[in-house]
Formats: C-alpha cells, sequence, structure tokens
C-alpha cells in the first residue's frame, strides 16, 4: 500500500515537471536609493541614455532587483541578484536575429508540441561576465564567454486549449525550460 | 493634436451642459464572481443608485437624498480563446415598486500589454416591463488598468481605471445615445478581492432633446470565491 501511495506521488510530480512549471512574478517600482551600488555602477558604465526605472521582482526562485529602459530603440531589461551582481541582460529581438538554424529548430519543436503558435515576445538573453556584458550592450558585439539564450513568450493551442507559455530556448534551439503564464483575474475588466 | 483635444473637449462639456439637467448621486455595486465549471464563470452584480441633488445646470438645486433603483443581474460567461469570453445573463430592476427585466449577451476580450490592461466589451440587453415599451440597447465598453506601481498589477497595490462606455439605445422607435466616462481608483486585497471607487459621469438625451447628466460617486467591490 505504502508503495504504491510512492508511486503514485512520485509519477504526479513527474508529470507536473514535464508538462512545466507555472510562472509566479510579483513587481514593484523600487527608487534608485534602494538599489545595490554595484548595480548602478553596471548601468553607469554602459552609459543609457534614456531614463532607468527600477523594479523589486519576486518570484518562486527568489528576489531580483531589475532594471529596465530603452537603448538603441530596443527595450532592455537588466536583473540583478540583491548583492548588486548583473545576472543576465535581456532584450526585446524580432524573430530574424535568431540565427537561421536555431530558427529552424525552435518551430520544429513549437509545430510539433502544439496545434497552432503566435509569437508574442522574444528576448534575447545574454549572460556571461560583467565586461563581456557591458561590450554586448554598449557595441552590440559579443566577447567570448557570453551565452546567448532565447526566451519567448507564445500563444498557443494545444489539444483544443489556449495558453500562453514562456520557453527558454539555447543558442542552438534546445528546448531548456517551460513555464505557464498563469492570468490575474480580470473580473473587475469584463463586468 | 492638442488643439484637437481641447477642441473636443470643451465643445463635448458645452454639448453636454447648456441648458440641461443633472443628476448628483452614489452608485455602489458589488459583483460575486464563482467559477461554475472548467471555462464557465458565473457573475451575479447587484447595483444601486441613490439621488442626492437633482436640477438644471445654473440653478439652485437642494440636497435631497432619494433612493432611485436596484439592479440584480446575473451573467453566465464562457471562455470562447485565451483571453475572451462570451457571456448571457438576466437582469431584474427594482425601481419604483415595478420591475424590469432585461435579457443580457456580452463578449469580453481582455489584452494584456506592457504596462497596462485594456479591456473591450460588447453588449446587447432587452429591456421589458409591464407599463413601458420595451428598450433594446447595444453598448459598447473599453476599459483600461494601470497599476500605479510597477508594471504588473499585485495584491495591496492602488490602480488607475479608466471606463468608457456607449450606449445605443432604442425605446419606442427613438433613438438616443448615453455615453459613460468612469474613472476610478483601485486596490488588490487580494487578487480574488478589489475595490474601485472613483467618479462615474453619464450623459443621455442627446438626440432628442436637450441632454441630462448623471453625476455619481462610484464605489464597486469584486469578489472571487
Amino acid at each position: 500500500m505504502k508503495k504504491s501511495i510512492f508511486v503514485f506521488i512520485f509519477f504526479a510530480i513527474s508529470v507536473s515537471l514535464l508538462q512545466g512549471q507555472q510562472k509566479f512574478e510579483k513587481e514593484s517600482r523600487i527608487n534608485e536609493r534602494e538599489v545595490p551600488q554595484p548595480a548602478l555602477d553596471f548601468i553607469s558604465e554602459i552609459g543609457f541614455t534614456k531614463k532607468v526605472k527600477w523594479f523589486k521582482e519576486q518570484s518562486l526562485t527568489g528576489t531580483t532587483v531589475e532594471a529596465k529602459t530603452k537603448f538603441n530603440d530596443s527595450k532592455y531589461s537588466l536583473e540583478f541578484n540583491l548583492d548588486g551582481e548583473v545576472e543576465d541582460v535581456e532584450y526585446i529581438v524580432g524573430w530574424a536575429y535568431i540565427p537561421t538554424a536555431t530558427q529552424t529548430k525552435i518551430s520544429d519543436f513549437l509545430n510539433s508540441a502544439h496545434q497552432k503558435t503566435k509569437i508574442v515576445k522574444i528576448q534575447a538573453q545574454y549572460t556571461g561576465n560583467d565586461e563581456a556584458l557591458i561590450q554586448k550592450v554598449k557595441k552590440m558585439d559579443s566577447k567570448p564567454g557570453i551565452i546567448v539564450k532565447y526566451e519567448m513568450e507564445i500563444k498557443a493551442k494545444t489539444n483544443g486549449k489556449y495558453e500562453m507559455i514562456e520557453y527558454l530556448f539555447s543558442e542552438n534551439g534546445d528546448m531548456e525550460e517551460k513555464s505557464i503564464i498563469i492570468f490575474k483575474n480580470t473580473d473587475n475588466l469584463e463586468h | 493634436m492638442r488643439f484637437f483635444f481641447t477642441f473636443l473637449f470643451v465643445g463635448f462639456w458645452s454639448f453636454a451642459f447648456a441648458q440641461s439637467s443633472f443628476e448628483l448621486g452614489v452608485f455602489p455595486a458589488f459583483n460575486l464572481n464563482k467559477k461554475i465549471a472548467k471555462d464557465w464563470k458565473g457573475n451575479l452584480k447587484i447595483e444601486s443608485r441613490q439621488l442626492l441633488k437633482k436640477g438644471v445646470f445654473g440653478e439652485n438645486a437642494e440636497f435631497n437624498y432619494q433612493y432611485v433603483l436596484t439592479d440584480v443581474a446575473l451573467v453566465v460567461s464562457r471562455k470562447v480563446g485565451l483571453n475572451n469570453k462570451i457571456g448571457f445573463g438576466y437582469q431584474i430592476r427594482f425601481r419604483d415598486g415595478m420591475l424590469t427585466h432585461s435579457a443580457i449577451q456580452q463578449y469580453t476580450l481582455v489584452g494584456k500589454f506592457p504596462g497596462f490592461r485594456l479591456a473591450h466589451r460588447i453588449a446587447a440587453d432587452q429591456a421589458f416591463s409591464k407599463d413601458n415599451p420595451a428598450q433594446l440597447r447595444f453598448r459598447y465598453r473599453a476599459t483600461l488598468q494601470v497599476p500605479l506601481n510597477g508594471q504588473s498589477l499585485d495584491p495591496k497595490e492602488f490602480y488607475l481605471k479608466l471606463n468608457n462606455e456607449y450606449f445605443n439605445i432604442v425605446e419606442d422607435s427613438e433613438y438616443d445615445l448615453e455615453i459613460r466616462v468612469v474613472p476610478l481608483i483601485g486596490y488588490i486585497i487580494t487578487d480574488a478581492n478589489k475595490f474601485e471607487f472613483g467618479i462615474d459621469y453619464r450623459v443621455s438625451s442627446f438626440v432628442n432633446a436637450a441632454s441630462k447628466s448623471r453625476l455619481g460617486l462610484s464605489l464597486g467591490w469584486y469578489l472571487a470565491i
């Protein structure tokens, strides 16, 4: 009896992991005074020309500080840990930004996993050491040691049901993470 | 562009207030929402209208409290896409000891954008009562919701909400248009419990008579169980 309960729990957990976790984030605007100094130094080194807005973001994996701004006609989002160390740099890109071989692999994956898909947003996500990331943002070229991934928000129809899903693909187009985006209650907008 | 909006605003204002009557009141509303089944939801709305003052613009009007009406509506909606629903419902209006029955049909679409949400509602209703002719209404409402803290709306945060609704009304072969502008401040206690307050401005009788304005304090409570 105990063994069958254990098997059932293991099976349930495995299925939920395979189906993808749910995405939870709580974001609130913060003042520049609340931002760790190393994060301010990093931003100052890049020399963004437009105003930088700061946010505190709580997710299931912890709390981070996020800087958002516009630069070179693209929306940038830079994520730092609470010590002010940069975690990643993301900016919005179009489908054409992704190399053709990676595009093909991502398309094949999406077509096999869903009946219908529509890309809502693509962000190129860069991780690496500070110097390489600053270089990447300032000059839009990459030094060695930088890792690029693609975070895609898609509207998908699967088994007749529509969902919003966030996928993370590797540079080669391998699917690494899947999160179901949970819609917040919108009763007050409908009635 | 700024000139255009100033012109539009001044024109609308003078059109609404010239020789027109007004009512000043309080419009409290309670919305109870419940998931009935997969993709199905029910909404029970109880809305009341209380009058505090009534008169003609430019003339003296005294404070005079008066209970006007209560609407009780039940709408059942079904999700038909990722963020759109169709709904059907029934409303009973209690006014001066008389009942008015309405059938309601609606379609809603809620869009999520970076930093705000924009919702559209297209609805029709047909009202019937014992002593009055049937009234048919076709309405469109746009609702903008902007969080006041950060780019997403989270519990224990305030938000701005702006409703703009256009009612096309046909009663006894006569057509009328009513426009509503409702700016509100909302507070999210939890995702399922929201409170809103603000100004509800309604202007009607555009087409066949001097316009009629109603200005009220709007109080709304949305609870999902």
